[in-house]
């Protein structure tokens, strides 16, 4: 593949050309043009990778796609889709069979110091804890990282009280692994990662089995890591979610990219959702549908929240434009 | 919530933050001294320090204490019966209790009830002397000494996971054997040997299964080879260590005691 290679495939449809008005970038988040070009500023891209499985299961086929700097990024895709395959090759655990991965514009090299930089750089946050967790007392499982990359006792110990900070695990410090609740061991995986200061945050379905309270304190704690400049890529299968959290949204299906944008943009297209085996977020499906009949007048953008659909139909509400005086006779 | 309670007052007494050096030391030459002297004597005094050490100074109750003890106790009981009863010659060896068995005659003299006493007192001396140790002590603590006193990196890696996923496979066997019964594999004998047949196998699986994800997840955080985490820093007490020198002391002088004055 050549240095110069084609950005990688981008999500294009009717539904961005409709609603994808040019709108400000997300509150803090990267701004994400309306065409989902991440182009030259990605952190990470995979160029053209395959990989089959010994057995035989082909699970990315020539997938290529960049994962925007600083974003907050899901991934998206029925089970068997390739996202978790995906992750591995994002931390250099598995190696494509074709195509290369870059990180920040150069290809990752698979040798012993390769591989080391390219972990500490991206920390990946699997999805069962227990397979993580491997010492007995939550300090010494979240100093393994950082002892893995050499540094000094003390450099070590200053990390992990960081990252036991950072994630708010005070309480939990000093208590075994095996005395902690699922939700307690998540965010003791995610400290883990934390204290090797990665610039790319990688978690599996990191709110699967979550209960509400917990996956909102999780995702907080996510939006903090990325407040403080950290990329962070989720897989989940929660749309919703992916809907309300994410500045960037990739859709997987059977090892192949099915589309990229911004996840107003994505998820208003309901052909494609449907081809990923994915729903349409019941915001945007309620929205949608009153579009559909001509409710909503001129082009609004699609909302992401209940509370920004409650904004747009509120604002119906109480317009006194002729659009709405005959809603039903008026459709754009 | 933790299915292990031995585990659960390791990490809550009130000798939890005592150096691990100290309580392992306290519980190795207790043991060791009750080996050696091989006398009631000595053993049954040395247990008794043991018991108050536990129920005292670390506040676990005396009956849970018992109930750890009675689990051992039961085999040691068990196994001295087979040094008390012994096989008698024909004519009489100034047994206490004699029964003919056929052409034989088993009983108890009294040098073997001597001897079944001096196994049993040693025994069960030890045991409280380990479960001393077991229920005061986490077994981090335990492997970071032996690191600190330079036992191989791969025997203590080694006991640590072993530990640690004796609690994950356990509360997988818990899972599995829960589905079992919901589905009525445990209602007739057949059945149960059948299912039980079944999780063990199956368990076996996960057990590779959770090896080869454990081995991914830590190769995700740079493994090389080396499970090194960092070690924790207790500090030395001097009057822990001469209060254990005190007490071993004078369990040391009993036994010096018994051996040279000739005391049973």
């Amino acid at each position: 593949m050549p240095a110069t290679a084609p950005p990688p495939a981008i999500y294009r449809s009717e539904a961005a050309a409709g609603a994808g008005a040019p709108r400000d970038s997300r509150d803090d988040g990267v701004a994400i043009p309306p065409g989902g070009d991440v182009g030259s500023d990605s952190i990470m891209a995979l160029e053209g990778v395959t990989f089959a499985y010994p057995d035989g299961t082909v699970a990315l086929r020539s997938l290529s796609l960049a994962l925007p700097r600083g974003g907050r990024i899901a991934i998206l895709g029925a089970n068997g889709s390739g996202k978790s395959t995906l992750f591995l090759h994002l931390n250099g655990i598995l190696r494509p069979a074709q195509g290369r991965l870059l990180f920040g514009g150069a290809p990752v090299r698979y040798d012993r110091r390769g591989l080391n930089e390219l972990r500490r750089r991206v920390g990946l946050v699997f999805q069962d804890p227990d397979s993580q967790l491997f010492a007995t007392s939550v300090r010494q499982d979240i100093s393994f990282g950082p002892l893995n990359l050499g540094l000094s006792e003390e450099a070590v110990r200053a990390k992990v009280e960081a990252a036991i900070r950072d994630t708010q695990i005070e309480e939990l410090a000093d208590r075994p692994t095996h005395l902690l609740s699922y939700g307690q061991k998540k965010r003791v995986a995610i400290a883990g990662v934390l204290a090797m200061e990665p610039e790319v945050i990688v978690a599996d379905e990191p709110t699967a089995g979550l209960d509400p309270e917990m996956t909102a304190r999780l995702m907080g704690l996510l939006d903090r890591l990325h407040a403080s400049g950290r990329t962070i890529v989720c897989s989940t299968h929660d749309v919703e979610l992916a809907l309300a959290w994410a500045d960037y949204v990739i859709v997987l299906r059977h090892g192949e990219l099915l589309g990229a944008g911004r996840p107003e943009d994505v998820f208003c297209d309901v052909p494609l959702l449907r081809q990923a085996r994915l729903a349409v977020p019941i915001v945007l499906d309620t929205f949608l549908r009153l579009r559909d009949r001509g409710l909503l007048g001129t082009p609004v953008r699609p909302p992401r929240t209940a509370g920004e659909l409650a904004d747009v139909i509120a604002e119906r509400l109480t317009d006194t434009s002729p659009a709405y005086s005959s809603p039903l006779g008026s459709a754009p | 919530m933790n299915p292990f309670p031995i585990d659960a007052y390791a990490y809550a007494n009130r000798l939890r933050w005592v150096h691990p050096a100290e309580k392992i030391l306290f519980a190795l030459v207790t043991v060791a001294i009750c080996l050696v002297s091989g006398s009631p004597a000595v053993c049954l005094p040395a247990l008794a320090l043991s018991t108050l050490v536990v129920t005292r100074l670390a506040g676990i109750p005396p009956r849970a204490f018992w109930h750890f003890l009675r689990l051992p106790f039961g085999f040691i009981v068990v196994g001295v019966l087979t040094l008390a009863i012994v096989g008698l010659p024909a004519e009489g060896a100034g047994e206490i209790v004699g029964l003919p068995v056929g052409r034989w005659r088993i009983g108890v003299t009294a040098e073997s009830l001597a001897q079944a006493g001096r196994v049993l007192s040693v025994s069960l001396a030890s045991v409280g002397a380990t479960l001393f140790l077991a229920l005061t002590t986490p077994m981090v603590d335990i492997a970071d000494q032996l690191r600190r006193w330079h036992v191989p990196a791969l025997f203590v890696e080694l006991m640590l996971l072993v530990y640690r996923f004796i609690f994950v496979l356990l509360e997988t066997a818990q899972a599995m054997h829960l589905a079992q019964e919901s589905r009525l594999g445990y209602t007739t004998w057949r059945r149960r040997l059948r299912s039980v047949g079944l999780l063990a196998s199956n368990l076996y699986l996960r057990a590779n299964a959770r090896a080869t994800a454990l081995f991914t997840a830590l190769s995700a955080r740079g493994y090389t080879g080396e499970l090194r985490v960092l070690q924790t820093q207790p500090a030395w007490s001097r009057r822990h260590l001469a209060s254990i020198a005190l007490a071993d002391g004078l369990l040391l002088l009993l036994a010096l005691t018994v051996h040279f004055g000739g005391a049973p």
